[in-house]
């Protein structure tokens, strides 16, 4: 339910399976009679439906009131004349206006509900977003950052694009692209309020202006479309079900002739010596975990079929390896420790994995950790880079 | 779309952003300028505020539920002049239309609606009564769900009256 359009373009939608009508886009008529269509789909569909009806408003991006007036009249008159249906709206935190407005509704009448679609967007969420992994994910974008830095110019970045980091995360790699870079825009977003409370306070603390923080859904943004010449999403499409959803949203925000930029991982490649062996079967454990949690943390190399499923041309491609030789190797060790907590310590626990299986599961992690510390070891963490353009 | 003038840095004493003058006929020729309207300024003034996205968004919603009402209800000749102005967390807009007696008892009356201390009920009652769309239910609106800030000015001699809604659309900074 992607527009391929313009995010603004109103369109309805009736999906009988699941006894859903959703509205979208930007909805400000000025008669009632302008809506005659829209209103017409919706009393058919209320008409087949049985037990409960869901009003999806979640990209409803903006309403006046004369189209609002029409549509809760309707649904009052629904409930009068339908005392067996039940109606679910549910709306989007990120467009701001709507749970308000739609609330008014369910204050009235007792059998319509207004619920707020805000959580379980990915898989692996409560892991990766409570698991403590805000600091790992500060000093990995350190590691990445080293090369990326190089690597982001091959891919055509250059001072006074305008910009997107989708997936932002806690938003340090916005905060060094801005210095290195000076973009003419850069829109920083991500569906974690707590992420972008912590941006925020470190761009204000370094005095880095001019990076718009906002609050977002990488699979339906707001943003409108043919906007940004460079569009970046890091680390990110490998921890959704469904990458081709979030990919489809990039190329929609990117400009023709624009670029979009993604890394990903493929963590069975991870190695390590001495140990590597036992450093070898923990990674692919890993593989395995996250597959079992919907995720693809082997997603690296699938990134060039991903682009041209998606339209893209001229896409190239790299991998690099972040190691224990790029700067102090404790920063490795306290990567691989986290990863440690969060995979082996909470996910494969969730999972119901034996006491055995976690210790030997830990011992890998520990192993690779020994590698990167060893005065005559090597340890490595491999990620592919892989860009595209939007055609013209 | 009509001319802006925009000043991008906001700290004058007046704490003007932006305004726009338009002849009223023009402006009440064609249903789309409210959007347009409401959409430019809303991406112009939303650049500094803590979520740039959010904020355009209720900015928007709201800018353009005021200029739906003066597509409306409004005087015949002149400018509408409309002014967008910040001091700190507060956002003021100013709608600056000619009026005459019909236009102003409209807008005294929606005023002291949405300013009373019945606003929720008489909201929810238009919402779901009137057949119509009630010309006051956008000011309502604004005032029940935005909190807005509303009052009106008037020039008798001139003709003409000044809507004003005072807004903060965004949380304090934690
Ligand atoms: C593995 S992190 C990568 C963060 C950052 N790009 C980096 O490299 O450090 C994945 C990010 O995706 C964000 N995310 C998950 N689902 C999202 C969604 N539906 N919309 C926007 N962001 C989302 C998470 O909040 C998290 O910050």
């Amino acid at each position: 339910m992607i527009s391929s359009d313009n995010a603004q373009t109103f369109a309805w939608q009736f999906n009988e399976n699941d006894q859903e009508f959703s509205l979208q886009g930007s909805l400000r008529p000025q008669r009632v009679d302008d809506l005659t269509g829209c209103m017409t789909a919706l009393e058919n569909a209320v008409s087949t439906v049985k037990g409960r009806f869901y009003l999806n408003v979640r990209r409803l991006v903006r309403m006046n009131n004369v189209a609002f007036q029409a549509i809760a009249q309707k649904l009052a008159d629904t409930c009068t004349n339908r005392p067996d249906l039940n109606i679910q709206i549910t709306t989007s935190s990120v467009v701001g206006w709507s749970t308000r407005k739609f609330a008014a509704l369910q204050a009235t009448n007792e059998n319509i509900s207004v619920s707020e679609y805000d959580s379980e967007f990915y898989p692996g969420q409560t892991f990766l977003e409570e698991g403590g992994f805000i600091p790992i994910l500060r000093t990995q974008t350190k590691l990445t950052w080293h090369h990326e830095r190089e690597i982001l110019r091959r891919h055509g970045m250059q001072p006074g694009l305008q910009m997107a980091d989708i997936c932002c995360g806690i938003g340090d790699f916005a905060v060094l692209v801005q210095k290195e870079f000076e973009p003419g825009r850069l829109v920083a977003l991500d569906h974690s309020k707590s992420s972008l409370d912590y941006a925020r306070k470190v761009a204000d603390e370094f005095g880095v202006r001019g990076i718009e923080y906002v609050f977002g859904d990488a699979s339906e943004m707001l943003l409108e479309s043919n906007q940004f010449d460079f569009v970046t999403c890091r680390h990110s499409l490998q921890v959704f079900n469904h990458p081709e959803h979030i990919l489809q949203e990039l190329f929609r925000i990117c400009k023709p002739g624009g670029r979009v930029y993604i890394t990903n991982e493929k963590n069975s490649h991870c190695l390590g010596e001495p140990r590597s062996e036992t450093i070898q079967w923990t990674y692919n454990e890993v593989a395995k975990l996250w597959a079992h949690f919907d995720m693809d943390i082997e997603f690296g190399p699938k990134s060039r079929r991903y682009l041209q499923d998606a339209g893209f041309d001229d896409i190239k491609m790299e991998s690099f390896m972040v190691t224990n030789l790029d700067g102090n190797p404790q920063d490795f060790a306290d990567i691989i420790q986290s990863w440690e907590n969060v995979y082996a310590g909470q996910m494969a626990v969730e999972r119901g994995d034996n006491p055995e299986f976690i210790a030997r599961f830990r011992q890998g992690f520990q192993d690779h950790i020994f590698a990167a510390k060893h005065p005559k070891g090597y340890a490595g963490w491999p990620i592919w880079v892989a860009s595209a353009r939007k055609p013209k | 779309m009509p001319e802006a003038s925009y000043s991008p840095s906001s700290p004058n004493p007046a704490g003007n952003m932006i305004e726009l003058d338009l002849d009223v006929q023009d402006f009440a020729s064609d249903w789309s300028n409210c959007d347009s309207m409401s959409s430019y300024v809303s991406r112009m003034v939303c650049h500094n505020r803590t979520d740039s996205l959010l904020f355009a968004n209720l900015y928007s919603s709201a800018l353009n539920e005021l200029l739906e009402t003066a597509f409306r209800v409004h005087g015949r000749t002149g400018q509408l002049v409309c002014r967008f102005r910040r001091t700190g967390d507060v956002d003021r807009i100013e709608i600056d239309m000619p009026s005459d007696d019909g236009v102003l008892s409209f807008y005294q009356g929606a005023v002291d609606l949405a300013r009373g201390p019945d606003a929720q009920t008489v909201y929810l009652d238009k919402l779901f009564s009137s057949d119509v769309p009630d010309m006051a239910l956008s000011l309502l609106e604004l005032s029940v769900d935005y909190g807005a800030d509303l009052s009106l000015t008037r020039d008798d001699q001139a003709q003409r009256l000044c809507l004003a809604a005072e807004l903060v659309l965004e949380e304090p900074k934690p």
